[in-house]
């Protein structure tokens, strides 16, 4: 594991394996505190949601297929986000995270115009949880008043956690022992979190070996993610099962 | 030029033209490290959480969860990586739990009703108690109904039960009683077997939606991931709905609703004329079936014509199942069907013909754990045995019926008229969290613990291929934040039966000291003793132990032929509209038992993105040429009922069919769940299979009507814009082998072909204009 002010945190997702249970979905509302989103928000197009699941559909019945990508914030090295906000609300890091800064934002939105990904939020309404629900709010993170942009932090209260521990610990951080809340409830390890600066971590060798599936959204911008794609695989990409029903009793 | 943030600000705020100024003036980058803290509002926070192992309690498969606890609070759940069922997989709704533990609308009181059209109000604990006690007297003939379960649960319900000569029947809404029976023929067992997923090369899946909801989907998921990685393997699945399994395989078949058996039996013909196994398996499959009935009936040529799926498709699956490790699953709606257990057999006895019994990567058979105080079973009670039941209610025989974990009023079709029974039983005591309509009959309320303040020990369904007792610990006192008043069922019964046990926690306790005598040192907890044993058990979550197996008996199968293979469906309405199959389905809410749970009403359906109402799936070629759209709003009819919803097209849904799901629509509820949908479960018909008498749900015919009206579909689908892209952006699809990079130049020539098609279509189309 390298020094931290050389890490570098990334994330791979592989598409092979995501099957679009959306776990991850809920695991990060539930560990940011993202406001409830009732049947109104999905009506108007206001969802929030730091990862959401995109699915994508191929061909006609019988011969149809249906593609699934999660897409979050991808801390892009060249981040177009950056730039634009004029109070520095919202920066890179030392380790390679696009950082919020939430006491510092003014709501000019300017970072999520110039986001092509599209994986900022803003909070037009003040959030609020019955008395009851407030229990399961996390303390670890801040909830985010009205007015204020919002986006995926990699779960950075974890990666202070995870690094304060093993500092008092006295000890390296292992590669693996921060999961963001998406990983963790990935159950089929589509997700993998670590410091693309290390070349002993999981997620640096997925994202670094040559002859494979990986690729980044939307290359042609020049943004440079931290997020990877590991292209899905189709084993009858090039057969022809295509053969129409001939009949279909109903 | 040089900076400060103060003077920076100061500037920017003055000036419109801040942002350039910005841009342009490039502050130090020591500056904006100091400036901008890295300690975020999140570095400030520090407060110790504990994490304590235990079982997830919403479902029946008794997966060990991690539940993490701060200031007394619960605030996350994560899969238990110890736990060998889920292997610290989680499903995406283990968090929706917390919600209904901390729910706004959680019942805090008793309630009674003190004649059977009066209405509920609140009484005292000590005032209820003693109506409870006259109402379970040793003169009442007792009925106790609950969820189905192997737990410590199960047991103290058999033994209320039995101390008043009574009887104990458990309910699941889209029941699968066909599935254990089919199980039980084949493997003479009645543990569903362990798919050995991860291991396997080739998985062919019937009606199953193993991917999202079916038995076990935390287990399953994380076998997927195996599945997907190093050698890769393939899936194949077999339904007519187009589930997330679906969604997820490598192949997708929709033959006409009913017809899988036939699939299964083409699959076996290909196999035997093209001789791709061993001889031995393939006398071992045809042993008991009439001669020359699979050789000669199940071409798949005819196949095609008779099931709509292709013969192409058809020997693609046999050919990959003959190969490598290989398994077959059945279930779901493939065992919903009038000849549910013909289909749910035939698929599950090419397990036999490809050789997979036993082996890794096949189906492993699961021991069957005798174990004191845990009871009940997995297998929830057959339709027929509900029919049954009901008629002695309706009749007026019985005097008590203790109802927990299952909402009956909500989930059973309007043709049984459950509340027309329960209005005939003079005493009926529910146990619960939230309102729901079963409690909304009950003339007694009992407000119930969440499993989060209770203790339990369940068998999972199924389990890992060898001995494994989940152990469920409260991670949360009773009386706190949000739980007042709340009664525990297992104490409550044991309080009206002191014979059955001192407590719930005695109970749980002994379950696991019997584990500690009985495994002479082996297994995941070895300890001095008890005391320690259970200690340990508490830091894992349960106690398993993988010596605990099952040897593969010498299989012999029976004639699939002498059950009925009878595929009949529920008689519609003609006049009213278009006939259609209808396919229920069960998403994140549940039978509806998360659907007062925000977290779970938002989440969105993985096919359609749909959330928070009820929608119907139609082919969107077929929607077209009916005139529905998105949002239009449709009536579905059919001998059990109507319901409305909200059509959703999209290419996925097989012509003749539509999709509904299950969840909302409760009449009574919480604030997040109430006037909210339909209930496609009411309107489903009462059909039963003949030869099991289990409920075939999937043999609803219903008459579709537009009602003229179309209402905004709530979905996420379209929150984000989508720009125009090339194919393969952003999900890349490559062939085994296939680079990134070669598949992305790929698609691109592809593309700018269709480009310079357009073009040249174009300027031909301009250029006839022109003569014109």
């Amino acid at each position: 594991m390298v020094t931290e002010d050389k890490r570098s945190w990334g994330m791979v997702i592989d598409t092979d394996k995501c099957n679009g249970c959306s776990g991850c979905v809920t695991a990060c509302q539930v560990e940011n505190n993202i406001p409830l989103n009732d049947q109104n928000k999905f009506e108007r197009g206001r969802v929030m949601s730091w990862i959401r699941i995109e699915r994508y559909w191929e061909g006609e019945f019988p011969d149809v297929k249906a593609r699934f990508i999660p897409i979050l914030c991808q801390h892009c090295a060249n981040a177009p986000c950056e730039p634009v906000c004029p109070v520095y609300a919202t920066y890179h890091n030392d380790e390679g995270l696009n950082i919020q800064v939430y006491n510092r934002c003014v709501g000019t939105r300017y970072c999520a115009n110039g986001c092509p990904y599209i994986v900022r939020f803003f909070n037009y309404w003040e959030p609020a949880w019955p008395e009851d629900l407030r229990n399961h709010l996390n303390p670890d993170v801040t909830i985010r008043s009205r007015g204020i942009m919002e986006k995926c932090s990699f779960c950075i209260q974890r990666i202070k956690r995870g690094s304060r521990k093993a500092k008092e610990e006295n000890r390296e951080l292992q590669d693996g022992e921060i999961k963001p809340a998406c990983q963790e409830a990935c159950s089929t390890n589509a997700i993998v979190f670590g410091d693309l600066n290390d070349p002993n971590s999981e997620v640096s060798k997925l994202s670094k070996s040559e002859s494979d599936r990986k690729y980044t959204l939307m290359p042609q911008l020049n943004t440079d993610p931290n997020v990877v794609y590991l292209a899905t695989i189709d084993p009858l990409k090039y057969k022809d099962l295509g053969e129409k029903a001939k009949s279909n009793e109903h | 030029m040089k900076l400060n943030r103060r003077e920076f600000l100061s500037l920017s705020g003055k000036s419109a033209a801040g942002a350039v100024i910005f841009a342009a003036c490039s502050i130090p980058e020591k500056e904006l490290i100091v400036q901008s803290p890295v300690d975020m509002p999140e570095d400030l926070v520090r407060g110790i959480d504990t994490w304590y192992a235990t079982s997830w309690n919403e479902g029946a498969s008794g997966d060990g969860i991690l539940v993490r606890v701060l200031e007394g609070r619960v605030k996350k759940i994560k899969g238990n990586p110890d736990h060998p069922v889920n292997r610290g997989a989680a499903r995406s709704n283990y968090d929706s739990a917390i919600q209904l533990h901390y729910n706004p609308d959680r019942l805090h009181d008793h309630k009674i009703r003190r004649s059977k059209k009066g209405i509920l109000s609140n009484i005292s604990k000590n005032d209820a108690n003693k109506l409870i006690s006259e109402a379970t007297s040793k003169d009442k003939k007792i009925v106790v109904v609950t969820n189905p379960t192997r737990s410590t649960e199960g047991w103290v319900s058999e033994k209320f039960a039995e101390s008043r000569g009574g009887r104990y029947l458990t309910y699941e809404a889209l029941e699968e009683s066909n599935l254990y029976e089919a199980i039980y023929d084949i493997f003479e067992t009645n543990e569903i077997p362990h798919f050995d997923i991860g291991n396997a090369d080739n998985v062919l899946s019937f009606g199953a939606d193993w991917i999202e909801n079916w038995i076990s989907p935390a287990g399953y998921g994380d076998a997927f991931g195996k599945l997907r990685s190093g050698n890769r393997g393939f899936i194949a699945h077999v339904e007519p709905r187009f589930s997330l399994t679906a969604a997820s395989s490598d192949l997708w078949v929709s033959p006409t609703p009913g017809k899988e058996a036939e699939i299964a039996l083409s699959i076996a013909n290909i196999i035997i004329k093209e001789k791709l196994v061993p001889d031995s398996q393939i006398k071992d499959f045809l042993n008991k079936f009439p001669e020359g009935k699979v050789e000669f009936g199940y071409d798949p040529n005819d196949v095609e014509t008779r099931t709509g799926v292709s013969a192409k498709k058809i020997h693609e699956i046999a050919h990959r199942i003959s190969k490598g490790n290989s398994i077959v699953i059945a279930g779901g709606s493939t065992s919903a069907y009038t000849n549910g257990k013909f289909n749910t057999y035939v698929a599950f006895s090419l397990n036999v013909l490809i050789g997979s019994i036993g082996k890794k990567g096949g189906v492993i058979l699961n021991p069957e754990i005798k174990s004191d105080y845990i009871g009940g079973d997995a297998k929830p009670s057959s339709l027929k045995e509900w029919q049954e039941e009901l008629a002695q209610w309706r009749a007026g025989y019985v005097d008590t019926v203790i109802i927990k974990g299952v909402d009956l009023a909500y989930s059973m079709p309007n043709s049984l008229d459950v509340r027309g029974a329960l209005a005939n039983v003079e005493n009926v005591i529910s146990f619960g969290n939230i309102m729901n309509e079963t409690l909304d009959a009950s003339d007694i309320i009992i407000p119930e613990t969440t499993f989060f303040e209770e203790w339990g020990s369940e068998i999972p369904n199924p389990l890992p291929g060898y001995k494994t007792i989940s152990l469920q610990q409260p991670v949360v006192v009773k009386e706190g934040p949000g739980a007042s008043g709340a009664v525990s069922y297992v104490d409550k019964l044991i309080d009206l039966e002191p014979s059955i046990g001192s407590s719930n926690k005695s109970l749980v306790k002994k379950v696991f000291e019997n584990e500690y005598t009985n495994s002479e040192n082996t297994g995941s907890v070895i300890a001095k003793n008890k005391t320690s044993f259970m200690n340990g058990v508490q830091q894992r979550g349960g106690f398993w132990n993988i010596n605990e197996i099952k040897d593969p008996k010498n299989i012999r199968l029976k004639n699939p032929f002498d059950y009925s293979d009878v595929n009949s469906f529920s008689e519609t309405d003609s006049s009213y509209g278009e006939e259609f199959h209808l396919i229920p389905f069960t998403t994140t809410l549940m039978d509806g038992k998360l659907s007062n749970s925000p977290w779970a009403q938002q989440s969105a359906d993985g096919i359609t993105s749909a959330a928070w109402q009820t929608w119907v799936e139609i082919n969107s070629n077929q929607a077209k040429e009916l005139g529905i759209k998105e949002g239009d709003i449709i009536f579905l009819k059919s001998d059990s009922g109507e319901i409305k919803c909200l059509a959703y097209p999209h290419p996925a849904v097989q012509p003749g069919t539509l999709c509904v799901p299950t969840g909302q629509g409760t009449l009574k509820g919480g604030r997040y769940s109430s006037d909210r949908g339909s209930n496609v479960l009411k309107i489903l018909s009462g059909k039963s299979d003949e030869e099991s008498g289990a409920f075939a749900w999937a043999s609803t015919k219903v008459s579709l009507k537009r009602a003229g009206g179309n209402e905004k579909f709530p979905k996420f689908e379209g929150n984000v814009e989508a720009f125009p892209a090339e194919p393969g952006v952003p999900v890349l699809v490559v062939a085994p082998g296939q680079t990134a990079h070669e598949a992305e130049e790929e698609n691109h020539h592809k593309y700018q072909e269709i480009l310079n098609f357009r073009k040249h279509h174009d300027e031909e189309h301009n250029d006839e204009e022109h003569n014109d």
